[in-house]
């Protein structure tokens, strides 16, 4: 967009100066508009967390001009500074899950990254056969289980399950998430491993590495920013993820988001705690999206778009 | 720009043919199903009124709908990405 051609073009756009600010200035306030779209919901949830029930159903939205900030959401779960010190059983509760869903989402990320990233390099470098199919049928078949609706998959899964004795446990929630996020891992890794150029690991069979030793020693440290960023995708998805986990899991393995939507109880809604929950869940991630944000746009962007 | 842009509406397209939890939990299927997703009909089928037979096979016959679809959507981007390019 930016051609910086001489004379002629640079007066007509010396000229045309106005307008360009005037596009900027539509540009930026639709990027704000968008902007604030996109946080709001955020911020109602967080101020919900700290209202009491008047606030919620009368809609009042600025701390300390329309409502008195409390503590009442964070209270009711244990998390608020006057009740930190004690014993509280739905903190407990909320830990637990919060160990589920980290154990969950991270050992089926690391699972995923490492099989997603060998298949791409396969994929990728190797050229295979099986009957009519090549490595571009291949490939494509791995990234149709994105079109597959989890409810196609969730009645065999949970039959499946109860035969293995996997219902309700961490292990078959990782086994769910893998298959869920790899795709994406294999369509991400791809790219990264398509931005390598060959003649690196030439120069690596040369000096007497076998296949393995050059993915190893060469190929994975020099994609391992794509593999982070394809883990903290999958991670973030796995987290989110509420379909497989309502359904596969009841006590011991439940996570977080199937916590949060078990709040709404027989007498109406706490919203105050819900919201707190909820805050307290996305926390992680709002972590993750602010101090790792730079890994995951460098190693998506990287391969993908030449 | 634009290749970019129609990778991406056809990635939201069939993640949204897949929507069904923010269904399931804030309208349930809404006033008479007025608010069902396909996705949360079936779940909704056979979880909460347990019509095991009837929301599997709605499952498959929308896995085969999608299959369609999708297909049909990709060779057309393809198509017109051939065109344009």
């Amino acid at each position: 967009m930016a051609t910086y051609a001489p004379s002629l073009l640079g007066v007509l756009r010396l000229r045309y100066r106005p307008k360009r600010i005037f596009g900027r200035v539509l540009i930026y306030s639709a990027l704000l508009l968008w902007t604030f779209i996109c946080l709001f919901p955020i911020y109602w949830t967080i101020s919900t967390s700290f209202k009491v029930a008047v606030d919620v159903t009368h809609g009042h939205l600025i701390p300390w001009l329309d409502f008195q900030p409390s503590w009442k959401g964070w209270r009711s779960l244990g998390l608020s500074p006057d009740t930190i010190g004690e014993i509280s059983n739905p903190r407990e509760e909320f830990l637990q899950r919060f160990e589920n869903s980290i154990v969950a989402s991270v050992g089926a990320s690391l699972v995923a990254c490492t099989i997603g990233s060998l298949a791409a390099y396969g994929l990728n470098r190797f050229k295979y056969k099986f009957g009519p199919w090549r490595n571009k049928d291949i490939s494509f078949f791995f990234l149709s289980q994105l079109i597959l609706p989890p409810v196609v998959l969730a009645l065999p899964f949970l039959v499946l399950y109860r035969e293995l004795a996997l219902l309700d446990t961490k292990v078959g929630l990782i086994l769910v998430y893998t298959l869920m996020v790899l795709p994406i891992v294999i369509w991400v890794m791809r790219d990264q491993f398509a931005a390598i150029p060959t003649e690196l690991e030439e120069a690596a069979f040369i000096d007497g590495a076998s296949v393995w030793g050059a993915f190893f020693r060469i190929v994975v440290p020099i994609a391992l920013p794509g593999m982070v960023a394809s883990f903290i995708l999958s991670v973030i998805l796995c987290w989110n993820e509420y379909f497989f986990a309502s359904l596969l899991t009841s006590t011991d393995a439940k996570t977080l988001p199937v916590m949060v939507a078990s709040q709404t109880g027989s007498q109406g809604i706490d919203w105050w705690s819900m919201a707190a929950l909820s805050s307290a869940a996305i926390a992680p991630l709002v972590f993750i999206g602010i101090f790792l944000e730079r890994y995951i746009v460098k190693g998506l962007t990287a391969g993908a778009v030449k | 720009m634009g290749f970019v842009s129609i990778t991406a509406v056809i990635i939201r397209i069939i993640f949204e043919l897949k929507l069904a939890d923010i269904v399931i939990n804030v309208t349930a299927g809404g006033p008479g199903g007025a608010t069902d997703t396909v996705s949360s009909f079936i779940y909704r089928e056979y979880r909460d009124r347990s019509n095991v037979g009837y929301g599997t096979m709605l499952a498959v016959f929308y896995l085969v709908l999608i299959i369609i679809f999708v297909t049909l959507l990709l060779n057309f981007a393809a198509r017109w990405m051939r065109k344009v390019a």
